[in-house]
């Protein structure tokens, strides 16, 4: 368990090498929101609607703005390396260390993320602070603790879903055009940039058979209390059994991407 | 002056061929560039499927006159990755590993090879379809008249448009040659470029103004539907037109003074 803590120790001091980086990615995150909130001032202004798509015009904005930064608290990277580990024998030192591939990837995707997930929630409570301040939105403090048990899941929701992704450069030589595919549709389809119910009702239902909608709008939707206490214990109960599927799935295609691994490399 | 702008014009016309062919050769690679392309333009039409379901008007403009700006801005998001996205990725990369030297040796502007000798061909299709057909129903549904002056208009402030574009994206690519390591600055460029995304006249005035003045990024989408719909003001014309011009030779400025900093630090 040592080795795995200091593999995460090491991640974490390596994200902390490059803290203006994170504050460039923040403020790059800030773009979007503005647009967002010009979008929805205009649409809310234009209509004179109390609601549209199922939320005030707090809500929207509130929504728009959490899930932004939620997306940014969500960032990954480490699937580029795997697929480079992979793709050029990067795996052979882990044939012969006794070390699990899926945990080392683990620990320093905790270590090199955990930073930037803490400071990302810190900005999003800046946020919420505004949104209950100004925009009146009301919030309980148990949606907050229900909301950091969802935002921990997504975590490793994103973490299992990417490093599903890797697994297919055992049988595909170019896969960045997946990763950024999926990263794109998954934003999309995940709420992170608007709410799910823009989609309309029928739509809204097969995508919540899709594992997406468990990395923003399922926590998002939580904090801000739209959903039922109910709603929230069976939406975590469902991201947990997506989490464990993936890590299924996961060991299944490892061991049949291993058998056509060729260890390159020196 | 002309000699070297035709010059350079059939160097980048040769590039435009070479590019397109030495992508050809992995055609798996051109495929999973176009679903990458799709994936955005589907973000970029998420905004023009609320416009039009929410039927919002901005400023005045109805969701019709709204498609010319989405149409507009999904073209120029045509030339932004063909012509720029690719480069501004690769930029740092060659000053750090010391390829600019080679650069340095060519009897072309090094300005121009180094910002603009990557060209993105087949993976912009999608873009151009979607882009053209927006437009072309903007202009129709909003009664623009199809005539020579409209097509002149609009085709003069998208042209001005892209010299805008190439200034105010390589600007930043500069500090390349004092800091070097200039990846995180990408993810602000992408997210600068989006800011296109709607007429710039939704977003409050001081807003509007940076975005027009200062860093003219609105330069480079709105002001072609704007000039066909007549609702660009004499003032705004002639910035439309100085502004680009004046840009372009600050980067040509900027780029000799910063070309001045680079230390080749390649093996």
């Amino acid at each position: 368990m040592n080795k795995y803590m200091w593999l995460l120790g090491m991640g974490l001091q390596k994200a902390l090498a490059y803290r203006v980086n994170y504050a460039v990615t923040i403020l790059a995150a800030v773009f979007p929101i503005i647009l967002q909130w010009a979008l929805w001032r205009s649409i809310y202004g234009y209509t004179q609607a109390d609601t549209l798509y199922g939320m005030s015009y707090a809500e929207m904005l509130s929504y728009v703005v959490l899930a932004a930064l939620m997306a940014q608290a969500l960032r990954t990277g480490f699937e580029y390396d795997m697929a480079e580990d992979i793709k050029s024998g990067g795996l052979n030192r882990f044939i012969v260390q006794p070390l699990s591939y899926f945990g080392y990837r683990l620990s320093v995707f905790v270590g090199t993320n955990l930073g930037y997930f803490v400071a990302t929630l810190g900005v999003m409570a800046i946020a919420l602070w505004v949104a209950i301040r100004y925009w009146s939105l009301s919030i309980d403090i148990v949606d907050i603790a229900l909301f950091l048990l969802s935002a921990v899941g997504a975590f490793f929701l994103q973490f299992m879903l990417f490093y599903l992704l890797s697994l297919t450069a055992f049988w595909l030589h170019e896969v960045w055009a997946l990763f950024e595919s999926t990263r794109v549709i998954g934003l999309v389809l995940s709420g992170g940039v608007v709410p799910l119910s823009v989609f309309g009702e029928s739509l809204q239902y097969w995508l919540s058979l899709l594992p997406f909608q468990y990395l923003i709008y399922f926590p998002i939707q939580t904090l801000t209390g739209a959903i039922s206490f109910e709603q929230v214990i069976s939406g975590l109960l469902i991201q947990l059994v997506w989490i464990v599927v993936m890590m299924l799935l996961i060991a299944a295609i490892w061991r049949r991407g291993s058998r056509s691994y060729l260890a390159l490399g020196g | 002056m002309w000699r070297q702008l035709i010059k350079h014009l059939k160097i980048y016309g040769l590039l435009i061929k070479l590019n397109a062919i030495r992508q050809l050769e992995y055609r798996v690679n051109i495929v999973l560039g176009l679903l990458v392309e799709v994936g955005y333009l589907g973000i970029k039409l998420l905004y023009a499927y609320i416009i039009h379901d929410t039927g919002v008007h901005i400023s005045g403009f109805a969701p019709q006159s709204l498609y010319l700006f989405i149409g507009t801005f999904i073209l120029m998001t045509v030339f932004f990755v063909a012509m720029l996205q690719f480069n501004i990725m690769a930029f740092d990369r060659q000053i750090i590993e010391g390829e600019f030297d080679l650069i340095l040796t060519k009897p072309v502007s090094a300005q121009f090879l180094a910002t603009l000798k990557y060209v993105e061909t087949w993976m912009v299709i999608p873009n151009i379809i979607v882009g053209v057909s927006l437009v072309a129903y903007g202009w129709y549904a909003s009664g623009l008249a199809f005539d020579l002056i409209n097509i002149c208009l609009y085709f003069l402030y998208g042209l001005l448009g892209i010299v805008t574009m190439y200034c105010v994206f390589t600007l930043p690519l500069l500090l390349a040659f004092k800091l070097h390591n200039i990846s995180a600055f990408h993810s602000l460029i992408w997210a600068l470029w989006d800011f296109n995304n709607l007429p710039h006249r939704i977003f409050p005035s001081p807003i509007q103004i940076i975005g027009t003045v200062f860093l003219p990024i609105f330069l480079i989408t709105n002001f072609s539907p704007l000039a066909v719909m007549g609702q660009l003001s004499a003032i705004e014309m002639i910035w439309g037109g100085v502004a680009p011009i004046l840009l372009f030779i600050l980067t040509c400025w900027g780029w000799r003074k910063a070309i001045h900093s680079y230390e080749s630090g390649g093996g």
